[in-house]
């Protein structure tokens, strides 16, 4: 029988899975599969990590209250078992996800694929993670951009601004809007001195390639000493230099996620054609600590339902024989003249009358125990 | 080619002659009686389009248009994941809280709010720890305190004529609202130049 092995026969969907896993495999990491349902546990300590925070819940038969997963990264961290010194845990997912999405207000099952990278994470590790993730984009999309940022940048500068929660949440929200009058009002608003406004407007407008970027910032922010993460992002620049994949690799600080949880690299994929981010990740660290785990993690994700939408094309399912029959013919030898077809490698669907809203190779009939091709308008 | 989403009304109209001003002319949108949608200019590289306000903003998320003019209440209220390039400084107002002229609030009682604007009352009452039970309206708000439906309300306030006419009067102001140019945040990774000289284009023109 023919096999589905042609890349071009398989669902975007799959397209998308199936040039990830090649990915992720090409760099050593495993599959890991889990459960559709979690405890709710889970996720009630850490809901700002989720991007969602309505969760679909259900009791089980044990009387536990259980999750429709909204998110695999804690399913993954839960499972970890690194401990200082052993190896560093790498694995791969394909997973649905259950959550809902902040413009539509209404649940869905959103398709993930992704990575994980738990324990000794180091220089290595995140230029991997940044590596593979631009492979997946410019698997999907000829002209994609892979948006970077530092946690710890804008931790470090966060910790010079003598502000409240309050006002730092605003703050963090105008620089993922890349709003430098926001900014600007806050600060001003909460006292803050000329050259930290300053340093936070460089980093909202400070965005391009990420090794001129990275210098450029650098040297923005040297009056106000060595901040904790300037240096990595140069030094990931470089690398990303060296293993060739850093043209479109951009650096861009409007990429910022809850500082609760993340802490160092946080990044996201956009694809020419796709009106959102098709993929994001990070550094959490943060989040392993919180649920009592050892070491470092990195990951991310892509949204293969963000992906699907570029695909507009609407494809009219095709078959290579019709086989039309009636009421009262030798259903025998219509099973051997179904399986003979499908033994030569042609797909066949046998019908009593034509189906709309498909095409066919050929359309044949058969009576009396033999097939007879016919005319189709 | 940079599409841009209007805001139809006195407001999409100035934010229009901002941008033709800066360059981005179009002469058909102009053209009396045209029953048109969709107005493009080739040589500019710029097609506008006319939505309803409160739609710009999901015009620019959803990327049909990459770049839009949208009211900062909006912005506050449905927190789309959109670029805030400037503020265009036009269309000023505030969100405000208003009452009965008189009112005294009882923080014994949770206190009834009618509002367009669920989410931007929400969030002023969670910060000052008070109860409240919004009632959702879509227009004539200031009616509700006056047929007892509410105890005050959270909307727009311009001039304050409205509320003066209907013995209303501001009890605080939550913030200051006007208009915003907003963009597409994956546009911005495949036009950044084109959306960056009409951002630099407006501000010129806006000082």
């Amino acid at each position: 029988m023919k096999q589905m092995n042609n890349y071009n026969e398989l669902n975007a969907d799959e397209r998308i899975t199936l040039s990830c896993r090649r990915i992720f495999e090409g760099y050593g990491y495993t599959h890991f599969k889990m459960s559709k349902f979690e405890r709710y546990d889970l996720y009630a300590q850490n809901k700002d990590f989720l991007l969602s925070e309505n969760i679909i819940t259900f009791t089980d038969m044990g009387g536990k209250l259980m999750a429709l997963k909204p998110d695999v990264t804690m399913s993954i961290i839960k499972n970890s078992d690194y401990r200082p010194g052993g190896a560093t845990e790498k694995y791969y997912y394909n997973e649905s996800v259950y959550r809902t999405k902040a413009d539509t207000h209404s649940f869905g099952e959103l398709l993930q694929t992704g990575v994980e990278c738990i324990g000794d994470v180091g220089a290595y590790e995140t230029a991997e993670i940044l590596m593979m993730a631009v492979r997946c984009l410019g698997s999907v999309a000829e002209r994609y951009v892979l948006d970077v940022s530092h946690m710890g940048v804008v931790n470090s500068l966060f910790a010079m601004i003598d502000a409240g929660d309050e006002e730092k949440r605003e703050l963090i929200k105008c620089i993922g809007e890349k709003s430098v009058h926001g900014a600007r009002r806050i600060c001003d608003e909460a006292g803050v001195p000329e050259s930290i406004k300053n340093a936070v407007a460089t980093l909202i407008e400070c965005s391009g390639p990420i090794a001129e970027s990275a210098a450029i910032l650098k040297s923005a922010l040297s009056e106000l000493g060595t901040l904790e993460g300037v240096d990595e992002l140069c030094c990931l620049a470089s690398m990303l230099s060296a293993s060739g994949l850093h043209e479109n690799v951009r650096l861009d600080f409007s990429v910022v996620y809850d500082r609760a949880y993340y802490n160092g690299i946080v990044f996201r994929g956009f694809v020419e054609g796709a009106p959102e981010r098709v993929l994001s990740g990070g550094r959490y660290d943060l989040l392993l600590a919180r649920m009592g785990k050892r070491g470092g993690g990195i990951g991310f994700a892509v949204y293969a339902d963000s992906l699907l939408r570029l695909d507009r094309s609407r494809k009219v399912p095709h078959t290579d024989v019709l086989i039309l029959y009636s009421e009262g013919e030798d259903v025998g030898a219509l099973c051997a003249a179904v399986e003979g077809l499908i033994e030569e490698g042609k797909t066949v669907l046998t019908a009593k009358a034509v189906p709309e809203r498909r095409t066919f190779g050929k359309t044949v009939r058969f009576a009396e125990g033999k097939l007879t091709e016919v005319e189709t308008k | 080619m940079i599409n841009v989403a209007l805001p139809k009304g006195r407001l999409g109209e100035k934010a229009l002659a901002v941008l033709e001003n800066a360059g981005y002319e179009c002469p058909e949108i102009h053209e009396p009686g045209t029953r048109k949608l969709v107005f493009e200019n080739k040589e500019c590289g710029i097609r506008y389009f006319w939505v309803k306000p409160s739609d710009a903003a999901v015009y620019v998320l959803r990327g049909a248009a990459d770049i839009g003019i949208v009211g900062k209440d909006i912005l506050l209220e449905y927190s789309p994941d959109v670029y805030e390039l400037c503020d265009l400084g036009m269309g000023k107002c505030r969100m405000c809280v208003a009452a009965p002229d008189g009112y005294v609030d009882d923080r014994e009682r949770t206190l009834v709010v009618a509002t367009k604007f669920p989410e931007i009352a929400k969030r002023h009452y969670e910060k000052k720890c008070r109860d409240i039970d919004i009632v959702k309206l879509n227009g004539s708000i200031e009616l509700a305190p006056l047929l007892g439906l509410s105890d005050v309300i959270v909307d727009i306030v311009e001039t304050g004529s409205t509320l003066y006419a209907n013995k209303l009067s501001v009890v605080e102001t939550i913030v200051d609202i006007s208009a915003r140019l907003v963009a597409n945040k994956a546009s911005m990774k495949f036009k950044a130049a084109d959306i960056g000289r009409i951002t630099e284009a407006i501000k010129a023109n806006l000082n």
